[in-house]
């Protein structure tokens, strides 16, 4: 039987004590970069895409989850997929009568990929199940192992697979569809 | 252009016959190419901005000001001997839960330590995070031991309405956009979506939460408003007051989600019975009632769901504080245990049943203290080691293949997780379990729901954690069972055929079955999400991400419900799947009800 004094409530103090072993500076130069890339995927415009970076930056420093040596890079991914999810979710409701975004600005030094299609595909991964456009994000944005990616995203090897295979089925369907 | 040494990157010359990704589909080839390449050309137009580590820099800052602004409530609490000590090697899950204090109508005070900056403390600084660990008796105590004596988490009852956060906003807002800038803070989640009706009646404000169908459904904040000149003829809201309890649960992706979870509510009841009154859990995100709880009779409810936790119930309120006032005709102690979902941001009220919802004190309720209570937790054996030669999983003495063995538990037993942590012992991880009375270690890959390495994500737990669940979110009218009509729970693969009549509102909706004290569901374990793809055909609508509250056909205990309509040979049926979205990232079935339609 579990006494109740057994149930002792640990407040956050002890929790959070790792929070300042965290090197802030090296965090950012590491990852703050990409991260913000990754977010802009999910989100439209480059403020929002920080916003919910500098959140990830924050949970993590935050000390109220416990994060391996070696876990910071990983979990800031996810926190980042998950709060652009979230703002993406936000703004599936504000958005619903609006017209698409506009397209994307092509980088002048980029002139191997047409402009148009990048950001047709790049709003077609928005429109994608969140765990399909995440898979293909990780996969061939970041580069990421299948096993890495079922880490991130907490699935099963297999489903990665899976996903990147009915995400990228949709976005061939859709290119087609527009081309 | 990609980088043009990278060789996976570089498969655009189309004599290349290497697969760009060998992992996938051959004829998808050309499609993941330009996807990888317009992801990458895209990503070199995104830049952070120039202050972007400057902003991180003096956000992160001032979070940790406020964490320190936390443990030192913390320190003080402890110091009162309100909060236990101890250390929780597993986070189990993070219950933020508000430092409380009874006002005179019994409303409560909450401070959210997490809110946004704008939020000051003036007296009585906050909200305590207090992580649950699933047990703190095994761990090396190696900071402190947990004191004797576990109190309640937050107990505060002296606290008097000038225990109050406060809220600065900004200049030019009018009364009602300073209120909601002040929910706004106060729940930092930035979801305070909450559909609220705003009362302002001279300097003060109440907040009521209105439901789905725009029914007040109780008080979640009982506000002053003070214009302060700032001199030029402009002015601002100082906004303060109190707030109902704000709970919140969240176990992040990749945690242990073996533990449900639950507080205990400890209160007065003062002028009405105490089985009058019932505690309400209102998401901060939409409003829905996630729970509503009647308080029941302690003399008359044994609290089995407590027994199975702790022998020792929480006692309710001391009642010394009545017989201090003489003016108090009828109080009564009560504790009431409210379940939370795994994912729960809610607002805790406490309302009288026979008051007018939605009135500025519908309740007589003077609450002592939100205290997070761990859930008893049941796992089923699903499967037993193939070379065992009683054909049953061994319930060990100890954790390690060499312990006693104690019982051979055979496939379906139902174990319950013991107080304690896993222990890993390299080639298996071992929980502390009892099971049928006698307590001992089993490997937790041979549970319901579990993978190898030990961490079940399905919470095979269906019979505790959707019972618990279940404790009364579904309003009435709302339940998925149709008046009069029948349901079946598959208990152990068996179906039992229950009245819909027959269910009664106790700790959740439940009914008699025959042979078992509480309604079990069958547990599905977790199911990959291409299921639902499937099933959407047959639903006709397609499956989402359970999580977005606006989805789904229905709700159970705050779960998502999906119905499928199912053609039989005697008409049609209806399955409500109860999912939960959040089980290692694949969808749970906790339960199926069937439900006979006419």
């Amino acid at each position: 039987m579990m006494h109740l004094a057994a149930l002792a409530m640990s407040s956050t103090h002890e929790a959070a004590a790792p929070a300042s072993s965290f090197d802030l500076p090296a965090l950012y130069d590491e990852h703050y970069r990409s991260l913000v890339k990754l977010a802009s995927f999910y989100v439209d415009d480059r403020e929002t895409a920080e916003d919910v970076v500098q959140d990830a930056f924050l949970k993590l420093v935050s000390g109220r989850y416990s994060i391996n040596p070696g876990g910071e890079g990983p979990y800031l991914r996810s926190a980042v997929l998950n709060g652009a999810r979230t703002q993406l979710r936000k703004r599936k409701v504000r958005r619903a009568k609006q017209p698409e975004p506009p397209g994307l600005v092509a980088a002048a030094e980029d002139d191997v990929v047409d402009a148009a299609e990048r950001a047709r595909i790049v709003a077609g991964l928005r429109k994608l199940p969140s765990r399909q456009a995440a898979v293909i994000v990780l996969r061939y944005y970041l580069d990421l192992s299948e096993r890495e990616i079922a880490e991130t995203l907490d699935i099963a090897p297999g489903s990665v697979k899976s996903h990147a295979h009915r995400g990228l089925r949709k976005l061939r369907t859709q290119l087609e569809a527009s081309s | 252009m990609t980088d043009p040494l990278d060789p996976r990157r570089n498969p655009l010359d189309p004599s290349s016959a290497a697969p760009f990704d060998p992992e996938i589909d051959p004829s998808l080839d050309d499609t993941a190419r330009r996807v990888a390449e317009a992801l990458n050309a895209y990503a070199t137009t995104v830049e952070p901005s120039a202050d972007a580590y400057a902003r991180l820099a003096t956000s992160v800052a001032a979070a940790r000001t406020r964490t320190e602004e936390r443990s030192s409530l913390s320190e003080r609490l402890r110091r009162g001997g309100a909060l236990s000590g101890g250390r929780g090697g597993q986070l189990g899950l993070v219950a933020s839960m508000a430092a409380v204090a009874a006002l005179g109508v019994g409303a409560m005070v909450v401070f959210q330590g997490t809110a946004a900056e704008e939020v000051t403390s003036s007296s009585f600084p906050a909200q305590a995070q207090v992580q649950v660990p699933v047990e703190t008796e095994t761990i090396p105590s190696t900071t402190q031991a947990p004191p004797e004596d576990s109190g309640p988490v937050f107990t505060s009852p002296e606290a008097g309405p000038d225990t109050t956060v406060e809220a600065q906003v900004d200049i030019g807002q009018t009364p009602e956009q300073a209120v909601r800038a002040f929910l706004d803070a106060v729940e930092p989640d930035g979801r305070a979506d909450v559909v609220t009706d705003v009362v302002i009646d001279g300097p003060t404000a109440v907040v009521v939460a209105l439901g789905a169908d725009g029914e007040p459904i109780g008080v979640i904040a009982e506000l002053q408003l003070v214009e302060e000149e700032l001199g030029g003829g402009s002015s601002t809201w100082r906004v303060q007051g109190a707030t109902s309890p704000l709970l919140a649960v969240d176990r992040p992706a990749g945690e242990n989600t073996l533990t449900s979870q639950a507080v205990r509510v400890t209160g007065t009841a003062t002028g009405v019975p105490a089985t009058d009154l019932e505690v309400v859990l209102i998401s901060t995100f939409d409003g829905r009632t996630l729970a509503t709880v009647p308080v029941v009779d302690p003399s008359v409810d044994p609290e089995p769901a407590d027994a199975l936790v702790d022998g020792e119930s929480p006692r309710p309120a001391e009642s010394d504080d009545a017989s201090a006032d003489p003016l108090e005709v009828l109080t009564t102690p009560f504790s009431v245990r409210v379940p939370l979902a795994n994912h729960t941001r809610a607002w805790l009220v406490v309302r009288s049943t026979t008051a007018e919802p939605g009135t500025a004190t519908p309740f007589a309720a003077r609450l002592v203290s939100v205290e997070a209570v761990p859930e008893a937790t049941a796992f089923r054996v699903i499967r037993i080691p193939a070379d065992d030669p009683d054909g049953g999983l061994n319930l060990r003495a100890e954790p390690g293949l060499e312990a006693e063995r104690l019982v051979s538990l055979p496939v379906g037993s139902v174990v319950l997780r013991r107080a304690g942590l896993p222990v890993d012992t390299g080639e298996r991880v071992w929980w502390p379990v009892t099971a049928g009375g006698v307590d001992g270690w089993v490997a937790s890959a041979y549970l319901g729901g579990g993978d190898a390495e030990g961490q079940p994500g399905a919470r095979a737990t269906a019979e505790v954690t959707l019972a618990a669940a279940t404790g009364g979110a579904l309003p009435v009218g709302a339940r998925p069972f149709t008046p009069g009509g029948t349901f079946d729970v598959v208990v152990d693969g068996t179906v039992h055929t229950v009245d819909a009549d027959s269910l009664r509102m106790a700790e959740g909706w439940s009914a008699p079955i025959e042979g078992l004290d509480r309604s079990l569901l069958d547990v599905l374990g977790p199911v990959p999400a291409e299921v639902f793809e499937e099933l959407a055909v047959e639903r006709g609508r397609p499956f989402v991400d359970p999580r977005s509250a606006d989805v789904a056909d229905g709700w159970f205990g705050g779960l998502p419900i999906y119905t499928v309509r199912v053609a039989t040979a005697d008409g049609e049926r209806l399955h409500h799947w109860v999912l939960d979205g959040r089980a290692n990232g694949s969808v749970t079935v906790l339960g199926v009800i069937v439900e006979d339609v006419a």
